[in-house]
């Protein structure tokens, strides 16, 4: 379906550009009005958009009030710039029928035979056998199912991995509103917001979307189908925080956010510091008072308690150099929210600088490794 | 097939009416509709009486009105003495524009064929016509559909054999109403919501107001 780049007016012989958007052209010699049979003209649509600055609103300000965002955001955020996308879905709709042959099941109640019942008598019973004992049988009838119905088959029309968001929650909700879709003249589109182009071989999705609608068997076939390209209207919202500038998208038919990025609340690793240096003092006090009652009952001796305040000191060394080391990593690595249709998680936004520990821990690691691996050549 | 189609009739050489996205033209000298990728088989046009006239303005939805005869091969004597009781369907009305919803579809289109005295040929009324662009090629083959799902409502069709020869076909305005944001159907006065006729509406743009 690739489509010529110019063409003849079967009149005067002119050349034609092919029309967009419309079947209809005209020839700009002799001004004759002509139709476009082209296979690759595709008509265009567009979802008309709904009245959901209120709930975009609302949503927004809900992200901005997550746990994982500074807590002034929702106060301090700012709408710095608004602007509408177009992104492209193909809508395959048409007609399919056909007569499918199916076995229906039945359950058939069969009473007892003569012969059974004389058996019975000759046994010695006697008596005619209860209701109970007849027995339902299941039979198969032949049955035929006449198909004949319009299918609609929806699919995104361009990469989006860009935008950061499944296109699977835009199709469901792009579905739903399909009702409000209206022919639309590109020109009258471009006006109102950027169109992404629908750069996917509608071949493919064509013969994907007549296939998955007709029956395997053969049975039900596609009568006919028309193909649409029927474009989403998206609204990109730019927010200034602090010296943050950062992005959500949302589309304009339920007012979801669909992705974008936060800026994180870094203070939670001090919120997070606080119970840590609590319990490291809690422990420090617990060993002091221990050398304070040993004083006391006389007890106390020198070599020993150097050797426990040894330990202690090595211990907070550890820790203090591993707290460093992870705030170094908190502060200096950039994180960011990231947005979804499913929620809102945490992301690191790039590479974390280099630890100006590495050298340190090198050290600290070859002298660990050369005591346990001496050790292990002395017991050998 | 060329890929550029003049716009003009055929038969009087006058310009053929339709919409940006109409694969079907009418000439309304001659009261004759062309598929455009057959342009050498046209179709006459007819305009059906509104029954009930109300609603604010006329729009005319085009369908394929196909009459033929079916003949059926029925080798169960019990489902044929059935199938002779049932009403012999009319016209069947094939919808020939595009809807994004289709579950109106087959309803019009058999309570159509229920009730074709209800539908009664007459001069336009003065309404915009809607856009065409269902080709006509396949409407045998629904048309032999609809006269096997209609037949299974009263016996199951399995080992039936049913033919339909087309005799006719005409492309039928049918008229509609607006109302609101609907539309009411000028035969029987069925509401329908918006959605289920597709015409060309202005883009509104992204408001000012900052949230």
């Amino acid at each position: 379906m690739s489509s010529p780049r110019a063409l003849a007016c079967p009149t005067c012989g002119g050349t034609v550009s092919p029309p967009l958007g419309s079947r209809k052209t005209s020839c700009g010699f002799c001004g004759k009005k002509l139709y476009y049979s082209g296979p690759d003209f595709v008509p265009r649509f567009y979802v008309e958009p709904g009245e959901l600055e209120e709930t975009i609103r609302r949503n927004c300000a809900a992200l901005f009030k997550s746990r994982m965002t500074p807590r002034d955001m929702n106060r301090r955020s700012r709408l710095v710039s608004r602007e509408r996308l177009f992104v492209p879905f193909y809508l395959i709709t048409g007609k399919r029928g056909g007569v499918m042959q199916t076995g229906r099941e039945r359950v058939v109640r069969k009473p007892p035979s003569w012969d059974t019942r004389i058996d019975q008598t000759a046994f010695g019973t006697g008596t005619v056998l209860p209701s109970r004992s007849i027995r339902p049988e299941v039979t198969v009838e032949e049955d035929s199912r006449v198909t004949l119905g319009d299918f609609q088959y929806l699919y995104p029309a361009a990469v989006m991995e860009e935008w950061n968001f499944s296109d699977v929650e835009l199709r469901s909700v792009v579905s739903k509103h399909l009702e409000r879709v209206h022919p639309v003249r590109m020109s009258a589109l471009i006006k109102q917001g950027e169109l992404l182009d629908a750069n996917l071989p509608v071949e493919q999705i064509l013969a994907k979307g007549v296939a998955s609608v007709a029956s395997t068997s053969g049975e039900i076939k596609v009568l006919d189908h028309h193909v649409a390209v029927v474009y989403v209207p998206l609204v990109r919202l730019t927010f200034q925080y602090s010296e943050h500038i950062f992005h959500l998208v949302a589309e304009e038919l339920e007012g979801n956010v669909l992705s974008g990025r936060l800026p994180f609340r870094r203070d939670w690793g001090f919120l997070l510091g606080f119970p840590l240096v609590a319990v490291l003092g809690f422990l420090v006090g617990q060993s002091l008072q221990g050398f304070h009652t040993q004083a006391v009952q006389g007890t106390f001796h020198m070599k020993e308690a150097g050797q426990v305040l040894g330990v202690i000191a090595l211990f907070w060394a550890i820790l203090a150099g591993l707290g460093l080391q992870a705030a170094w990593y908190f502060i200096r690595t950039p994180f960011i929210v990231r947005v979804s249709p499913g929620g809102a998680r945490i992301e690191e936004a790039g590479a974390s600088p280099k630890n100006p520990f590495t050298p340190v821990n090198k050290f600290i690691w070859d002298v660990l490794k050369g005591l346990f691996s001496g050790t292990r050549r002395r017991s050998f | 097939m060329p890929l550029l189609i003049p716009l003009t009739c055929p038969r009087c050489g006058s310009d053929l009416a339709g919409g940006a996205g109409a694969r079907i033209f009418l000439c309304t000298k001659c009261l004759r509709a062309q598929f455009m990728e057959r342009p050498e088989v046209s179709y006459p046009v007819v305009f059906i009486q509104p029954v009930l006239a109300q609603g604010e303005s006329l729009l005319y939805v085009p369908f394929w009105r196909v009459s033929g005869k079916a003949s059926l091969n029925c080798p169960d004597h019990k489902k044929a003495e059935r199938y002779k009781s049932v009403k012999a369907l009319g016209p069947l009305m094939v919808p020939a524009y595009w809807s994004p919803r289709a579950d109106y579809y087959e309803d019009f289109a058999l309570r159509y064929a229920r009730e074709p005295d209800k539908l009664i040929p007459g001069p336009e009324a003065g309404g915009t016509i809607l856009d065409g662009v269902r080709a006509p090629a396949t409407l045998p083959e629904i048309a032999r559909l609809t006269w096997l799902a209609y037949l299974d409502r009263f016996a199951d069709v399995t080992g039936v054999r049913l033919t339909f020869k087309v005799e006719s076909t005409a492309y039928a305005c049918v008229p509609f109403f607006r109302e609101g944001r609907g539309y009411v159907e000028g035969i029987f006065g069925t509401s329908i919501p918006g959605s289920f006729l597709v015409e060309e509406s202005p883009v509104p743009s992204l408001s000012t107001k900052l949230p």
